[in-house]
């Protein structure tokens, strides 16, 4: 079975030699008076191919038909006769009333049509299933680039632990210059630590719905509204900081390499903050000393954020090819963007005071 | 607990493209003077070079009047692009809050 399978048809033929003549075979043949065209059968150039098809094809053929009808009488008589049949005509040419014999399956008459019809229907579906799914991929993959996601999860674990240690403290960090691999593409976050990822985000969030849920198990208060609560607020913490920042960009008309994913990757980044308070808090933190501590994991953030994203909002002159006229920044649209990084760094209070409360 | 999920945010986003929406351009906008620059410059002169003077005047102006430009355009562009969906999503959100609201 294994060299069958080794050697297994494509999916395309499937429905082709589906034909239940084959079964009964071994039985059967002993009983047939020419014992020598069970020899030649199966050694000769041509056999061996319908031999191994068919063994795979056997649960292919008996799967739709258990759902048919589990007791397969009818087809299984036809199949007995078109057998009988097999022997005479294979004294002339073994090969082709094989093929004829896998060509025209009876058991598609068992269904109400006939081989062809069948064959045709299926090589339809399965054409249409196929162009489905490339329509799928094609547009989805437009709106979620699919290669852009994966960039954005290649870390180490050295990366995840150097950027944790750098969300937490990031006063003696230098550069928040990313750094570019080629003409227009960034390294990525596994050899940069400057380059925003998803992974971080995405396990931060997941662990503050468990821990949200956490902690109303501990005050004896769960139930599994909890989790689509705190998902939901969660959720809506990461689109409103995103809004703000994108609304903020478009009116003063800041064009860069600001993409989508970077700007929910480093609003996702607050999670570490509120996890680290929700830590301290489940480790006996009260009081002013867990205002403190929030306060300093807020100032992280902010401060972390502030120099993140003036690599986006305010690009270095030096650093941004001068082949844009929009590039040279002017000195008063330069002062409201840093209005705008310092108002979008100060709101982050906001929203991690609304998280961490709850 | 959650006084602001999920469904809040989509209705404040809702109400307030709404909001946009309804402005009108002839009775309000014109009237404190937010009328979109290329169809006030159209109104002087009907032409197509109009574009290099419009930039060239906000290459002077370029901080308040850039920031309200952009706004304007926004907008502008809310007003012709949603309207159509705006319908169909106001109503399926008003009949959602006749039968479960």
């Amino acid at each position: 079975m294994s060299q069958f399978n080794s050697h297994s048809p494509p999916p395309l033929r499937h429905p082709v030699p589906t034909h239940p003549a084959y079964i009964p075979e071994p039985p059967s043949t002993p009983a047939s008076p020419q014992g020598y065209q069970r020899f030649s059968s199966s050694p000769g150039p041509g056999q061996p191919q319908q031999q191994q098809s068919y063994p795979s094809h056997v649960p292919a053929y008996t799967s739709p038909f258990q759902h048919s009808q589990p007791p397969i009488p009818p087809q299984y008589q036809t199949g007995m006769n078109m057998h009988h049949m097999q022997p005479q005509t294979q004294q002339q040419h073994p090969l082709p009333p094989q093929q004829n014999a896998h060509m025209s399956g009876p058991d598609y008459a068992a269904w109400g049509f006939d081989g062809a019809t069948a064959q045709l229907g299926m090589q339809l579906g399965q054409s249409a299933v196929a162009a489905g799914q490339e329509y799928v991929q094609r547009n989805f993959g437009t709106i979620i680039p699919s290669y852009h996601i994966k960039h954005y999860f290649n870390v180490s674990n050295s990366y995840v632990i150097k950027k944790l240690r750098l969300l937490l403290f990031p006063w003696m960090h230098k550069t928040y210059f990313r750094r570019p691999r080629a003409q227009g593409e960034w390294l990525p976050p596994r050899n940069d630590i400057n380059s925003p990822d998803l992974y971080i985000p995405v396990m931060a969030v997941f662990t503050y719905i468990l821990l949200t849920t956490l902690n109303s198990g501990i005050n004896s208060k769960f139930s599994p509204l909890v989790l689509g609560e705190s998902a939901s607020r969660s959720t809506a913490v990461l689109l409103l900081d995103f809004c703000f920042v994108r609304l903020g960009c478009y009116i003063l008309n800041i064009q860069g390499s600001s993409q989508v994913m970077d700007l929910i990757a480093y609003g996702g980044y607050k999670f570490v903050g509120v996890i680290f308070t929700l830590a301290a808090g489940f480790l006996g933190v009260k009081g002013p000393l867990w205002t403190m501590v929030f306060l300093y994991a807020f100032a992280g953030y902010a401060f972390f954020l502030l120099r993140s994203l003036r690599a986006v909002i305010l690009p270095d002159p030096a650093s941004v090819p001068a082949t844009h006229a929009t590039a040279t920044v002017t000195q008063a649209q330069r002062r409201r963007r840093i209005i705008f990084l310092l108002l979008e760094a100060l709101m982050q209070i906001l929203y991690m005071g609304w998280l961490v409360r709850i | 607990m959650s006084l602001f999920g999920i469904g809040t945010m989509i209705y404040v986003a809702l109400l307030l493209i709404n909001a946009m929406a309804i402005l009108s351009e002839d009775r309000f906008l014109a009237r404190i003077g937010w009328v979109s620059a290329s169809r006030q410059i159209r109104d002087v002169n009907t032409g197509f070079q109009q574009t290099y003077d419009h930039t060239n005047a906000y290459g002077t102006v370029q901080g308040e009047a850039g920031m309200k430009a952009r706004l304007i355009d926004l907008i502008s562009a809310v007003r012709t692009l949603m309207r159509i969906p705006l319908i169909v999503i106001n109503t399926v959100v008003i009949l959602y809050e006749l039968a479960w609201g």
